[in-house]
């Protein structure tokens, strides 16, 4: 044999996937710098939850708001659920110990949703931090969200920059920054797809979701996310929208196909 | 997508509470054959009609299989379609001449054929939908108006499905940027 198979295991479980990202405040350093993550204090958390139920997959997005930080943390640790894989972009570096300290600042140290994903080890298999996997853990190089959503044709930031959160605070905008957030983690869940899509060489696993995504944000007569809805026009969605039923059709054939070959095998038909 | 291609409707509703175990009935499928010839689109139509029952014998499965035979097949959604298919496909009774896997290969491969299987993929918006629909007032409306109605004549439904068939493949052929090569 010249090439030695490689298998893949599922290690990620691709089911039930919670994404998690915040927006923070901190004072400005002198020379201009990313502040310190201790110094961080969270503005709001969004959390996209893509659950599959039979062949189906439910969808939600909330936002924390942390105007009262104790309540913030509590109200976000009643969203995350411990059977997810839970997604971030550089949440091992960044968003998971700003929430840690802010935990431990109020002594919250028990029911704390985030504890084991600040504990796991970096390949810890509940949590996939995108940033380390797509910069292959540093054999890469560690890319921007921004710039593997450019890489990847998805129209990123479109609501603001992390950068403007101080601005957009400062002039009472805070709803914009929610948008922002929930933007973030929408783009990220789109990155996370592309990558298990890629890991477990399964179409599907990008197609099925993304089409299901698809006709949850139609669905959505209120507004409530009328600021994700650009995302539907994406090339993207519209490949989801087609290629997820011809998936869905391949398997009622393999259905169909068993069924028969069952039914062949009854005395009756013998 | 060829100078060729078969758009097609299905049209089902849910079984009654008191069946053996189906989900829905099929009462029509609709098709409509488009071919662009003399530089202009003609639609070449045929429907199957019945009052509304489950399916055994695979026979609505079975009348898309034959006229998607080569040609690409475009529905209005493909996702709804599958479904339907889905539903469709476990009432058949195996023990039976019925062949489903071989009819919905055939599906299948009409589909692979098929630049726009689902015109509703390039529809996102409602909007857009009717945007496009400008001028196919008179289908649309017939769509519109029977697509839930319960008890309708056999011609009435004939004349539905077709309708729809027929929208549905102007708005392939729009979405396709050809729009001006409908007569």
């Amino acid at each position: 044999m010249k090439y030695q198979k490689f298998h893949h295991p599922e290690c990620y479980q691709t089911d039930h996937i919670q994404v998690l990202d915040i927006e923070t405040l901190a004072p400005e350093t002198e020379d201009g710098s990313f502040p310190p993550w201790p110094l961080h204090e969270a503005v709001c958390a969004s959390v996209l939850t893509q659950k599959k139920v039979g062949d189906s997959y439910e969808f939600d997005i909330r936002t924390v708001e942390f105007a009262n930080e104790l309540d913030g943390l509590r109200q976000l640790f009643g969203l995350l659920d411990a059977g997810a894989t839970l997604v971030t972009w550089n949440g091992r570096g960044f968003d998971i110990p700003v929430l840690q300290i802010a935990a431990a600042r109020h002594l919250l140290f028990a029911d704390n949703a985030l504890r084991i994903a600040w504990l796991a080890p970096r390949w810890a298999i509940n949590h996939a931090d995108l940033a380390e996997l797509y910069g292959r853990f540093g054999g890469a190089g560690r890319p921007s969200l921004a710039n593997i959503c450019r890489a990847l044709g998805i129209a990123a930031k479109t609501q603001g920059s992390g950068d403007g959160v101080a601005a957009m605070i400062a002039d009472g905008r805070e709803e914009q920054v929610f948008r922002y957030c929930e933007e973030d983690v929408a783009i990220t869940w789109l990155a996370w797809l592309h990558y298990a899509a890629a890991r477990y060489a399964d179409p599907g696993k990008l197609a099925h979701p993304l089409a299901a995504f698809d006709r949850w944000l139609a669905d959505d007569d209120n507004g409530r996310y009328a600021h994700l809805k650009h995302l539907r026009d994406l090339p993207l969605f519209r490949h989801a929208r087609e290629a997820a039923p011809v998936f869905r059709l391949d398997q009622l054939i393999e259905r169909t196909e068993r069924r028969a070959s069952i039914a062949a095998m009854r005395p009756s038909a013998m | 997508m060829t100078d060729t291609f078969t758009a097609c409707c299905l049209r089902t509703r849910p079984a009654d509470a008191n069946d053996r175990g189906d989900t829905i009935y099929v009462r029509a499928v609709g098709a409509a054959r488009f071919v662009f010839e003399n530089g202009t689109w003609t639609a070449h139509t045929s429907s199957w009609l019945c009052g509304g029952h489950s399916d055994p014998d695979g026979t609505a499965l079975h009348w898309i299989a034959h006229h998607a035979a080569v040609q690409p097949l475009v529905f209005w959604s493909l996702h709804e379609a599958v479904e339907q298919a889905f539903a469709l496909a476990d009432q058949v009774d195996l023990m039976g001449d019925a062949d489903p896997a071989e009819d919905l290969k055939a599906i299948r491969m009409a589909f692979g054929r098929s630049v726009i299987p689902s015109v509703d993929a390039h529809y996102p918006h409602a909007g857009s939908m009717r945007q496009a629909a400008r001028g196919d007032d008179r289908n649309r409306e017939l769509v519109g108006m029977m697509r839930n109605a319960k008890d309708l004549p056999l011609v009435t439904l004939h004349r539905s499905v077709i309708a729809e068939a027929e929208l549905i493949g102007r708005l392939a052929i729009k979405a396709l940027g050809r729009g001006a090569e409908i007569g």
